[in-house]
């Protein structure tokens, strides 16, 4: 099982996300991991709907998902991660997920959340998990859409 | 020409095809209406009414869907008539010329829809600033950009392409002009061939076959070969929906019970659905629609978040990645409106749940959108509308049009009114029952029934050959007519449609050299 593409964007399965991105990357599975959403029935419905027939779409909680990579190991899926926050990354990658990258997509702005980009927004907490994935070894770039220029999250933290 | 009349029929032609993408999708610039309307203003009515009527038969499965730019059928055929016009009334001229005029224009409408991304950025920063004016204004700049790029091709094709046409046509060998005309027979296959791809003529072959054996041992017309797939669709659509309906009446009860006072009036809806006329005038490939979707909304943000920071919020929301048939994509835009009103009020609703329900309605109403509206609904009276306008008859843009019309208008407005009143229940409703794919089904049969009847009426390839056999002179075609009069025209269609599953991009382009090439040669070779 291979992560093509793991993601961070707070509105999880948009257009830009189950058209633009699964398109360019030819995944076969998307995964939500959001401890929230997977065990609400709309949003599984909804995201089920979203990604098509031709994709398998799931939500898991981060448990599950650490659970789920452990199952399926051998299996040649292509599999999208989307997640709304960075912790979720850092805990499936402390569980032993082998995430080499994050493709980070829609943080937006709020209250005490400093500008990265033009459409990046993090707070504090945020940016000491990113510093924390980093000393890990995961590379974090930022790229809204397929076709935009990758940055390196990293040198403006 | 002179210059200014050379500008003033660019700038008309120009607005005329901005209706496509700029304003409300009317179909008046579908080549059927646009060669008619090009011809009444050129001074040449019935070589219009000819070229329209054939490019809109080669262009009928050329149809935009999933947010592909395609040859465009409405440049063609305003150019293609012009040419043909200006040439002096030779029809063959401009329908040879239609199909390499609508690759040609596929790249303007490339270089708009990346000059609009500009646009949505630019949109952005409004957004941002919650400057409500100026996302609008930005918005509906996508008509200038479209209009000036359109204006400047169009004026450039007439003002000095036809004086090329126009020598071109006088020196043109009659091996060569023949072979055009026999070409102009056969592109129409094309046309065929791209709706059986759309439509899975693999898997629904067996109604394809019908429709032509309807149309070419029976000698039935149009309209009722597509009646008959009507009640062939309407019947099966029943018999293998039994029980799931009741589950869904069943399931409905409780949520039915919760009453919704509703925020929007009819007067807010009217305003919204005259916005989403212009859901493709900013339309790019980054995010596609989603400025048009939010231009929609703006009157109904207006009204739910009278905070400014819940106001932005909410715009940016609605500026995300939108792609959908535009009447149908109306049904998102009223579902959307549901949950907003739900958000604003009771906050019980999370960002994610408007952005995945988005995502997940585009898909499927957009499969209802191409495969009920452009490939079945269009191409019955885009089929009907050619066919009289091939006879001369005025009467054949108008059959056209009016449904097309009617149906913008209609559709549009009861998607946004029900998409409002029933909101995450339609979503629901479309995920437990199976009628989307029971709707799309349903205007597989009836479109693929029509297209075999139209390979009958519009596909032709005179065959000219004759032989002396045993001292008496046999006449191929005469041979052919006694066996299958309607062999070729299918067996050239089933070419065609082989060649574009085969290949799937450049498939097209093979088609159309080998419309030419078997025109001209066969031409050249005394075969037609």
């Amino acid at each position: 099982m291979a992560i093509t593409l793991a993601r961070i964007d707070e509105r999880l399965v948009h257009g830009q996300v189950a058209y633009s991105w699964s398109v360019a990357y030819d995944v076969d599975t998307i995964i939500v991991v959001d401890d929230i959403c997977a065990k609400d029935e709309t949003q599984k419905m909804l995201i089920g709907m979203a990604v098509g027939k031709e994709k398998n779409g799931r939500i898991f909680t981060v448990d599950e998902a650490i659970q789920y990579f452990k199952e399926g190991r051998d299996s040649r899926e292509k599999v999208f991660l989307v997640a709304k926050d960075p912790d979720v990354y850092l805990r499936l990658v402390k569980g032993g997920v082998d995430i080499k990258s994050i493709n980070v997509g829609g943080m937006y702005y709020g209250p005490g959340r400093k500008q990265l980009t033009k459409s990046i927004y993090v707070d504090e907490k945020q940016i000491g998990i990113f510093k924390e994935l980093q000393a890990l070894g995961v590379q974090s770039e930022i790229r809204t859409s397929p076709k935009d220029k990758s940055i390196d999250l990293y040198k403006l933290c | 020409m002179s210059l200014i009349r050379c500008l003033a029929l660019s700038a008309f032609f120009a607005l005329l095809v901005l209706e496509n993408y700029g304003y409300g999708y009317w179909m008046i610039s579908r080549p059927v209406v646009a060669g008619a309307i090009v011809g009444l203003l050129m001074g040449d009515l019935r070589t219009g009414l000819l070229v329209g009527g054939s490019v809109e038969l080669m262009f009928m499965g050329v149809l935009p869907i999933g947010g592909s730019v395609p040859p465009n059928a409405q440049i063609a055929g305003v150019i293609g008539t012009a040419f043909a016009i200006i040439a002096g009334g030779k029809p063959e001229v401009g329908i040879a010329l239609a199909m390499p005029v609508g690759v040609l224009a596929q790249f303007l409408i490339m270089l708009a829809w990346n000059v609009n991304i500009y646009l949505t950025h630019r949109a952005d920063r409004y957004i941002k600033e919650g400057n409500t004016k100026k996302i609008e204004a930005t918005h509906l700049s996508g008509l200038a950009v479209f209009f000036v790029i359109f204006f400047i091709a169009i004026f450039c094709a007439l003002r000095f392409g036809s004086p090329a046409v126009a020598k071109l046509v006088a020196s043109l060998p009659a091996w060569l002009s023949g072979g055009l005309k026999i070409a102009s027979g056969i592109l129409p296959a094309l046309g065929m061939a791209m709706l059986i791809k759309m439509m899975n003529g693999k898997k629904y072959w067996a109604f394809l076959l019908f429709g032509f054996v309807l149309a070419e041992s029976l000698h039935l017309d149009m309209l009722s070969i597509a009646l008959m797939g009507l009640a062939i669709a309407a019947g099966i659509f029943v018999l293998s929906g039994r029980g799931k309906e009741e589950n869904i009446a069943a399931a409905e009860q409780p949520t039915a019970a919760i009453a919704r006072k509703p925020m929007l009036d009819n007067k807010d809806l009217r305003s919204i659905f005259g916005r989403s006329f212009f859901s493709m005038t900013s339309i790019n490939y980054e995010r596609f629609m989603s400025l048009g979707f939010c231009y929609a909304m703006i009157p109904a943000l207006k009204k739910f978040y009278p905070d400014e920071d819940e106001y932005k919020e909410a715009l940016a929301r609605n500026n995300e990645f939108f792609n959908c048939h535009p009447y149908a994509g109306n049904a998102v835009i009223g579902v959307t409106l549901a949950l907003e009103e739900e958000k604003a009020t009771s906050k019980d609703i999370t960002p994610e749940v408007i952005s995945s329900t988005k995502a997940a309605l585009m898909g499927p109403l957009s499969g209802i959108g191409d495969s009920l509206f452009k490939a079945t609904f269009m191409t019955i009276f885009a089929a009907l509308g050619a066919g009289l306008a091939l006879q001369g008859n005025a009467f054949g843009p108008i059959l056209f049009l009016v449904p097309n019309v009617l149906l913008n208008v209609f559709s549009r407005w009861y998607f946004i009114k029900d998409g409002y009143k029933q909101g995450l229940k339609l979503v629901s409703m479309f995920h437990e029952s199976s009628l989307i794919d029971r709707f799309v089904q349903g205007a597989t049969i009836v479109g693929l029934m029509v297209t075999g009847a139209l390979i009958v009426s519009f596909v032709s390839v005179p065959i000219a050959l004759t032989f002396t056999s045993a001292g008496k002179q046999i006449v191929v075609q005469g041979l052919l007519d006694k066996i299958f009069p309607g062999l070729l025209a299918a067996l050239i269609t089933f070419i065609f449609y082989r060649i574009l599953t085969r290949n799937s991009r450049g498939g097209i382009y093979v088609c159309l050299i080998l419309s030419f090439a078997i025109g001209i040669l066969g031409k050249l070779l005394k075969v037609f």
